[in-house]
């Protein structure tokens, strides 16, 4: 029985712009999730996340003869529309939320857009993987980090985004960054210090991150 | 005690607790450290927690997708975008084909138009000398499609190019062909013409003049077929 191969990105885009639906839906559902993703972590709001989305795959319909193979992947040509977009976003919502940081929100309040589980705007999924966190404190543990990473300037958030909650490559991110290895391999550096920094309810106390350090506490 | 600082601990910590840190002789002194600096070792701990942490968050939204609603908007989207697509091109496509109508439409009628102009005589005149047209009323073949030469209404006219006087006769029919309909334009060509030429279009040589080359005007229809001829003298 042959292999069924699927078809390259690059020839997605390629029947895309021909007006091909088939491809377009391809390409749509082979990637909208990494955009809504990422938008989610840049953005901390779903609901922004699926105007990213949107956004992004509506310029890409409008746009596609833009798209440059000598310059890169279409995935990257992708994600370089969602992260305008995503910067669009958030100059906009900036606007907004400085009343919020004067009234004393701090970095996890909620006026970052940060509180995903209050209110059910980040949804929760079961999570797999083996912790020495259980039940309330992992939901709590991942609720502050997701908080703390929002209040990460851009260009920590991004690497932190994509190497560390997308598991994508220092030269996958290194591509979709335009920036070199070692530059991401820094900024992802100084970006998870920065974290321990945020999650740190005070130096000297004995719950680091603000939850329980398992045996060490 | 290894030679390792604090601080360069603290720039490979991460990688070393996410087993990015591929050097067994750096990690070695990662370990040796952290065994003799408290604050280092606790460090270690926190990295460790926070990738744990981050592990969780990522699994959390793996299966994370766009709520579907996006997805048949977008499609939506997409067919407006071919469809306006492939109506641009049309209306280009339309407007080429406009543009060609009207250049053949300018066509015929500056071919219509006094200008003079060469024109080659139908392809069986061969004996042709020189040409010349005008336009003519079409009419003028179909008043005298009776096939007799109309005598005493002979024309004078000045021609524009040489400045001299000649006067013509009525067109005498081609025989076996039809007239020309009001809405053929047709054309006049000048020519020079035997006799045996003239007698082949059915000119009655008893009233041409005795010379070897006869001037005279042929109506040509649309099709380039010869419908009449008169004499120009």
């Amino acid at each position: 029985m042959p292999d069924i191969v699927e078809p390259r990105d690059i020839e997605l885009i390629r029947r895309l712009s021909t007006g091909d639906e088939g491809a377009f839906l391809e390409f749509y559902r082979r990637h909208q999730g990494g955009v809504y993703r990422y938008a989610v972590h840049m953005t901390g709001r779903p609901e922004a996340a699926a105007d990213v989305v949107q956004e992004t795959f509506l310029t890409l319909i409008r746009q596609v003869g833009k798209f440059d193979e000598e310059k890169g992947a279409p995935g990257a040509f992708l994600f370089g529309i969602a992260r305008n977009h995503v910067r669009k976003l958030q100059e906009k919502e900036s606007r907004y939320v400085a009343l919020g940081d004067e009234m004393g929100d701090g970095p996890m309040g909620h006026s970052t857009g940060g509180n995903y589980n209050g209110n059910g705007r980040y949804p929760a999924k079961p999570v797999d993987t083996e912790t020495v966190l259980d039940g309330l404190e992992r939901g709590e543990a991942i609720q502050r980090l997701r908080d703390a990473v929002l209040t990460l300037p851009e260009h920590y958030r991004e690497p932190i985004t994509l190497c560390d909650l997308e598991g994508k490559s220092y030269a996958e991110v290194s591509t979709l960054l335009a920036c070199p290895v070692g530059t991401v391999r820094s900024r992802l550096n100084r970006a998870r210090s920065m974290l321990l920094e945020k999650l740190r309810p005070n130096r000297a106390g004995p719950k680091a991150l603000g939850i329980r350090l398992g045996g060490k506490a | 005690m290894s030679g390792m600082t604090c601080r360069e601990f603290d720039e490979v910590v991460h990688g070393f607790v996410r087993m990015e840190l591929l050097d067994v002789t750096l990690r070695e002194a990662v370990i040796e450290h952290a065994a003799h600096c408290d604050n280092c070792a606790e460090r270690m701990g926190e990295a460790s927690l926070l990738a744990q942490v981050t592990e969780a968050a990522a699994g959390s939204v793996r299966e994370l997708r766009a709520p579907p609603s996006i997805e048949a908007a977008l499609l939506s989207s997409f067919r407006n975008q071919r469809y306006r697509r492939h109506r641009t091109l049309w209306r280009t496509f339309e407007w080429a084909a406009a543009g060609a109508a009207a250049a053949m439409m300018a066509a015929v009628l500056w071919t219509s138009s006094p200008h003079p102009k060469v024109q080659p005589s139908p392809a069986p005149r061969k004996d042709v000398s020189s040409q010349s047209k005008q336009p003519l009323d079409a009419s003028a073949l179909g008043q005298s499609q009776s096939g007799e030469v109309s005598q005493g209404t002979e024309l004078e006219a000045l021609n524009a190019d040489s400045g001299e006087t000649y006067s013509v006769s009525d067109f005498v029919p081609v025989p076996f062909t039809d007239g020309i309909g009001p809405e053929d334009p047709g054309m006049v060509v000048r020519v020079q013409l035997t006799r045996a030429s003239l007698a082949e279009l059915g000119y009655p040589l008893a009233e041409a003049p005795d010379e070897d080359l006869i001037r005279a005007d042929v109506l040509v229809d649309q099709d380039g077929w010869p419908r009449g001829v008169r004499l120009v003298q």
